[in-house]
């Protein structure tokens, strides 16, 4: 697939990367439909973030659909097919903070946490 | 040297006891841990990694279980490095997590293997029975410990002060975290 990378500071390209695959059981595969740009994204452009590596893909609130669910995705709340809107927080879903909807303050999702 | 730490966990205390009380889901959250085999209703075997690439290991007896509630064991006569712990499984406040308590005590002999042991633990010990509660949150709310192409080993104390710079791992860092 296509996907716009960054190629050096000041620098993105639109190149060929590999297809992603379900890794894990409770991934799912979300083809973009239309994303955004945020300023975070521009704090990766401008070379400000030192662990940003040639190739890297850019891009972290986007909408799409999802074609492709992995084997822990619970039916009732993802199946292939939804569209769906997403957000950057990575949330685990199961903690206390998850469980009271407040997805950014994750007890688990963030390791450095 | 004790030990003292305590975690809240969104599951049952039933659910956080029976994960516990089978002795061998242990080194799946306790770094230190290699393998914990049940030999019988009340005794199991331990063994631990230590620095220089020795195994350190132990037989181990239950001495009091309050089935949901209170789990204790030690190490029996001949361990090489003698160690007891407890762990008690306490209703949270908000009526569907559990609070989990553990203490552990080591004796630290003297020696080479003494001195082997306090460095193994570092000048933090406690640290690492924090770290050791929060991937046993991770695996029983998330189902995995946690981890991050920045830190592959999961929450680790130890490695954040000092912090290492922000560069991307290299690929011998990568397999090791792996590990």
């Amino acid at each position: 697939m296509r996907a716009v990378t960054w190629a050096g500071r000041n620098k993105v390209e639109v190149r060929a990367v590999p297809d992603p695959s379900i890794l894990n059981s409770r991934d799912a595969i979300v083809q973009v439909t239309s994303t955004a740009i945020c300023g975070s994204d521009l704090h990766l452009v401008d070379g400000y973030i030192p662990t940003m590596q040639n190739g890297d893909v850019l891009g972290h609130e986007f909408m799409g659909k999802v074609i492709e669910v992995g084997r822990g995705v619970d039916p009732e709340k993802l199946r292939v097919g939804d569209r769906v809107v997403v957000p950057f927080p990575i949330a685990c879903g199961a903690c206390g903070a998850c469980a009271a909807e407040l997805y950014s303050c994750c007890e688990n999702s963030n390791p450095n946490a | 040297m004790e030990l003292t730490a305590t975690i809240t966990i969104r599951k049952s205390t039933s659910v956080v006891f029976a994960f516990w009380r089978n002795f061998e889901n242990l080194p799946t959250f306790m770094a230190h841990l290699d393998e914990v085999r049940t030999k019988s209703d009340r005794t199991s075997y331990w063994r631990a990694s230590a620095p220089f690439g020795q195994a350190v290991e132990w037989d181990a007896e239950i001495t009091e279980e309050i089935p949901g509630e209170r789990i204790g064991w030690r190490s029996t006569e001949d361990a090489d490095v003698p160690n007891a712990g407890k762990v008690w499984f306490v209703p949270a406040p908000d009526g569907v997590s559990t609070e989990i308590h553990v203490v552990l005590v080591y004796d630290i002999p003297g020696g080479a293997l003494g001195k082997a042991v306090a460095k193994y633990f570092g000048e933090e010990p406690h640290q690492q029975l924090d770290d050791d509660l929060r991937r046993l949150k991770q695996v029983l709310e998330t189902g995995e410990v946690v981890r991050s192409d920045g830190a592959p080993w999961g929450k680790r104390a130890r490695d954040e002060f000092p912090q290492r710079p922000a560069q991307p791992l290299s690929p011998e860092e990568l397999k090791e975290g792996m590990r």
